[in-house]
């Protein structure tokens, strides 16, 4: 309010409104005007709150303009031809009125010109007013919009999750009966041990390692490009290579196949357990699940996760300090996954950076209280504008979201390290990222 | 692709280079000729060197053809390498330098010209699709009258466009209706054979039908050959052999379905420039038969289409690059390798050194027309024409009682057909490896049948050519 | 006969795997060479042209780190060396926009989505293999038997 008008309400204070025979009190819900009721008097509040209500169409009180004091109530009903009261004025809190009668208006020549830029100006505030809720009520209607579409979301995924998590639970489980099947089938002990490895650990060569052997193969062994390329997929020694090429390559039909079955085996269940993180990651998304919680290994969960980003982090430099194995009550799968997210990211931001020698470094420590873990990489770091950004949901920086066996980010990290009470916290330069994870121990 | 196979690859180029080199060194004095001459001597080390390249390919069967032109230009022509050159009477007799050159343009070489051009441009008009649909129409739902009708189809086309060309197009009209067989019908086997074989019969049909015809044409001096007197004999052959290989199938390959339906969809062009394409081709055909009334020989009338569509934008610059360069080339080697046999006097004095008096004229075509027949199994056709029609062509009167079977020139006839006759393996003939790339039927089958064809066949060759000389027909 | 190869560029190598197994029958008649980005892939078809062999077809992933696949086909498409290269992109995310992409940009002969069907993917790679022997003029009898025979044989028509 400005001054001008502060002191114009104090003048109109003093004339008009100073008569004690017209004050009068209301208790806190009292009603002052009633909708389509008769008014003849002007009020002004000295002290208290008051709120204007028009009934809507389903006979609920809908809030049209909040009074403090110093402001006016009844102006429409004073100034208008029926003298009808709009809406019904109550006391949102105990308070004071003053007030002035019809004929004062008619008696007084300087009436007008006394009150008609008070007038306006109470006109102009309660404009204000319902523009501020107006915005408010958008606001509110949006976020009720949104909470709504994520339980839509929500029960979806919860659908879609059942689905898929039968379907990849058949093709888990089948593929886990078929290996062991397969194991029990094969005679000897030397199968068994090469179909075990296999199935164990997929294939551990990179691409180019494979074409580098394969071609000293070729020469070596003198045979032609695809089975020097099939020799050097298989996981066998040198020794045991040179052997069997010694041997006419009489046993390399049944090896080759073993170790094919074994490889194959592995890439399935592999593919079954990123299926199921990525459905557990959407369904997270939606409403937070309970679980059963079981004693579980932080170190452990941390080795579980490196096999499964296996395939990223060959090339990785990985050291893993452990204080403590640290014992929590938790699913140990949510921990694989906040650790699989983290990696990959590291290894992502390592291979962009194209470092030289990639160093994934993770510490686990504790005091009384908390665990704590931080997984530092080498990489490019996060750029300072994005930092504050990183854990939010929609945030990314791969071009193309999703690739396969991401979950969704760090936006899930946190909010599954959140579910745990435990935090989150990064810091970051050019060549040293760390993300520091705090853990109550209880 | 393997090493192996590298392998082999040195070890065969190793043999087809240093083979011919072996025999020019070896002193003259040791072959079994009386005074062989220098250039003799080292035609003698070219046909070697031929017949090995094209036989073991060790380059493509074209690039042996011109290497063969290349290495006669710069050993053995009246322009050769300085320290090629000899003279005297030990030395023998060399080669005009234009007259090898002019192999690449030689009649018969514009006569094949003029066939792509006619092929090209019905191909890319559709009119062979076309053909074929309202042809095979007539035969139509019993599957032995639809065999029949493919066989004649094809042969048909073969007749004067590539085999390897109307087999493609035939095969993929055949390919899409295969499924309709139901699994273990024989039938299937016996349809898929059945346009490699009328592919191959066919192209025996006109001088243009397939390259060893023309290298035949070559040697047929002398005597008339037109190309309606080729067709005189050549159609009803394929006719015979047709309906011998027809029989074939039907005896080993019974159908169990009861109805075949072939479709191919389309419609003639009526485009002005497909109309002239049709004229042009019909017109042509007629000015090959009847040469008698206007007097152009086939070399000539093959020129008509080339000038026609190329003036008229009908082939064009594009489809030229599209000629198939790689047949015309090899059969100007083989022509090349011919003229070297003839031009040097080597042909004459080997075949005075043998004493094939002695041998029974039968004998000798029988031997011939077998062995053209067994080498044409096991390589390219034209290759096989190149090598032996040159060696048969210098018979000439030397066999005594020869010309009671027709003389040299019905020889050569008689092996060239037999020639066209070998195609009991994939690898016999382009046809042969597409039909059998089809993936639907084995090699077993395609040899026991065409092992038939080919003895069967022969055994008409000696027939057709006691006929053609019964009618002296050659003169 | 030449040696001509089938580069396979996926980042995920138990997928890589499995198009590898896919096209296992095809390699006693090409090369086939498994790279687990476009970096590798790009090094492999240097030492490829430098033996003076062919590249015959690229299947590349789609979304990969550092180096997408088609932003690794386009590079290929506007190298002047790999003229008749056939591009196929497998993805898992076929979105509009990429798609139209890929196409504009990086000439793709096939678009493939994951997860794709084995003999889908041979017949595209039969189809391209093809494609491609013809368009360099190499000679097709070594490999006829692993050749799109539609198109060998409408090819075959053509000639003379």
């Amino acid at each position: 309010m400005s001054i001008e008008s502060n002191k114009g309400i104090a003048r109109l204070k003093a004339v008009y409104f100073s008569d004690p025979t017209k004050f009068v009190s209301l208790k806190k819900g009292e009603v002052l005007l009633r909708e389509d009721e008769h008014n003849e008097k002007l009020y002004l509040i000295l002290d208290g709150e008051m709120a204007g209500y028009i009934k809507d169409a389903s006979g609920e009180d809908f809030e049209v303009f909040r009074s403090e004091k110093d402001m006016f109530v009844g102006v429409y009903s004073f100034f208008s031809e029926d003298q009808k009261s709009f809406l019904t004025v109550r006391a949102e809190a105990d308070t004071k009125v003053a007030y002035i009668e019809q004929h004062q208006k008619d008696s007084d020549p300087n009436f007008a010109a006394h009150f008609f830029p008070i007038i306006v100006h109470e006109i102009y505030l309660r404009q204000l007013l319902a523009q501020t809720m107006s915005r408010e009520r958008q606001a509110a209607v949006k976020k009720l919009y949104e909470t709504e579409k994520m339980a839509t979301l929500g029960q979806l995924a919860a659908g879609i999750a059942h689905e898929l998590n039968n379907a990849i639970g058949v093709l888990d489980r089948n593929t886990e009966w078929l290996a062991n099947s397969l194991r029990d089938y094969l005679k000897s002990k030397e199968l068994q041990h090469l179909f075990a490895t296999n199935l164990e650990e997929g294939q551990t060569l990179s691409s180019a390692s494979i074409r580098k052997k394969s071609r000293s193969f070729e020469e070596k062994y003198g045979v032609s490009p695809k089975l020097a390329k099939q020799l050097a997929k298989t996981s066998l020694s040198e020794v045991q290579l040179d052997s069997l090429v010694k041997k006419g390559l009489r046993d390399f039909e049944i090896i080759k196949l073993v170790t094919d079955a074994g490889i194959v085996l592995h890439d399935m269940k592999i593919a079954a357990s990123h299926a199921a993180h990525v459905v557990r990651s959407v369904r997270e998304l939606g409403n937070a699940q309970k679980t059963i919680l079981v004693e579980t290994s932080i170190h452990q969960t941390i080795r579980e996760a490196l096999t499964l980003t296996k395939n990223l982090v060959q090339d990785v430099n990985v050291v893993i300090h452990a204080d403590t194995e640290g014992v929590l009550l938790a699913n140990p799968g949510d921990f694989v996954q906040v650790w699989i997210n983290l990696i990959k990211n590291a290894c992502e931001s390592m291979k962009l950076a194209q470092v030289n020698e990639p160093t994934l470094i993770f510490r686990i420590s504790c005091d009384v209280a908390f665990y704590t873990v931080s997984i530092t990489d080498n990489g490019t770091g996060i750029a300072a504008e994005i930092m504050d950004k990183i854990f939010q949901p929609s945030f990314t920086t791969k071009v193309n979201g999703l690739s396969f066996g991401l979950g969704l980010g760090l936006s899930i990290v946190k909010k599954i390290i959140g579910s745990y009470r435990g935090s989150i916290a990064v810091t970051s330069k050019p060549g040293e990222t760390s993300f520091l994870v705090t853990l109550p121990k209880k | 692709m393997n090493t192996t196979s590298k392998k082999t690859d040195r070890i065969k180029l190793s043999i087809a280079i240093i083979t011919p080199v072996i025999i020019l060194l070896i002193p003259k004095t040791w072959f079994p000729i009386q005074n062989l001459t220098v250039i003799e001597h080292r035609v003698i080390a070219l046909f070697v060197f031929a017949a090995i390249f094209w036989i073991l390919e060790p380059v493509p069967i074209y690039a042996t053809s011109i290497l063969i032109i290349v290495l006669e230009l710069v050993f053995l022509s009246d322009s050769s390498l300085y320290p090629a050159r000899g003279e005297g009477e030990n030395f023998g007799v060399v080669m005009s330098h234009k007259e090898i050159m002019s192999t690449l343009a030689s009649p018969v070489i514009l006569l094949f010209l003029g066939g792509f051009f006619l092929a090209m441009a019905a191909t890319k008009y559709r009119l062979d699709q076309n053909i074929a649909r309202v042809l095979l129409h007539r035969f139509g739902e019993n599957p032995k009258w639809v065999l029949l009708g493919l066989m004649i189809i094809t042969s048909f086309f073969s007749m004067f466009m590539s085999n390897t060309a109307t087999t493609a197009m035939m095969l993929s009209i055949l390919i899409p209706v295969l499924k309709i067989f139901p699994a273990g019908d024989k039938a299937k086997t016996a349809f898929i054979l059945s346009i490699p074989i009328a592919a191959n019969i066919g192209g025996i049909g006109t001088p243009i039908g397939t390259p060893p015809n023309a290298i035949a044409l070559k040697y047929i001096t002398g005597a008339t050959m037109t190309f309606g007197k080729w067709m005189s004999f050549g159609v009803p052959f394929v006719i015979v052999m047709l309906i011998l290989s027809w029989v074939l199938l039907l005896i080993f390959f019974p159908a169990k379905t009861k109805t075949i339906r072939l479709s191919i969809t389309g419609t003639f062009l009526t485009t002005p420039k497909a109309i002239l394409v049709y004229i042009t081709f019909i017109v042509t055909i007629f000015l090959w038969l009847f040469d008698f009334i206007h007097g152009m020989n086939a070399y000539v009338v093959a020129m008509i289409p080339v000038g026609v569509f190329l003036s008229l934008g009908i082939i064009n610059k594009e489809d030229l690059k599209n000629i198939s360069w790689d047949v015309l080339w090899l059969v100007s080697g083989g022509i090349a390798l011919g003229l070297a046999l003839e031009k040097t006097g080597l042909a004459q004095h080997v075949i005075e050194s043998i004493p094939f008096e002695s041998f029974s004229p039968y004998v000798v075509i029988l031997a011939a027309a077998s062995i053209g027949l067994v080498m044409a199994n096991f390589m390219s056709n034209t290759a096989t024409a190149n090598l032996i029609l040159p060696l048969l062509a210098s018979l000439g009167t030397t066999v005594a009682g020869l010309e009671n079977v027709g003389g040299s020139q019905l020889i050569v006839l008689g092996t060239t057909i037999a020639i066209s006759l070998g195609m009991s393996l994939p690898i016999s003939t382009p046809p042969n490896a597409l039909a059998h790339a089809t993936g639907e039927i084995y090699t077993n089958d395609m040899s026991k049948i065409g092992v038939m064809i080919g003895l069967i066949g022969l055994i008409f060759v000696i027939i057709l050519m006691i006929i053609l000389q019964y009618i002296n027909f050659l003169t | 006969m030449e040696k001509l190869n089938i580069i396979l560029i996926e980042d995920q190598r138990e997928v890589l795997e499995a198009i590898a197994k896919d096209l296992e029958p095809l390699e006693d008649t090409f090369m086939i060479e498994e790279c687990e980005s476009a970096k590798e892939a790009a090094e492999v078809m240097e030492t490829i042209l430098t033996q003076g062999d062919y590249v015959g077809l690229l299947i590349s992933d789609h979304v990969m780190p550092v180096k997408s696949g088609v932003e690794f086909l386009i590079d290929v498409s506007k190298d002047h060396r790999f003229p008749h290269t056939k591009k196929i992109l497998l993805t898992g995310l076929a979105t509009h926009q990429d798609t139209i992409q890929a196409i504009n940009n990086a000439a793709i002969d096939r678009y493939l989505e994951k997860p794709w069907k084995s003999d889908q993917l041979i017949h595209y790679v039969k189809q391209l293999i093809t494609e491609f022997i013809l368009d360099t003029g190499i000679p097709y009898e070594p490999y006829l038997d692993q050749l799109d025979k539609a198109i060998l044989f409408e090819r075959l028509r053509k000639t003379t």
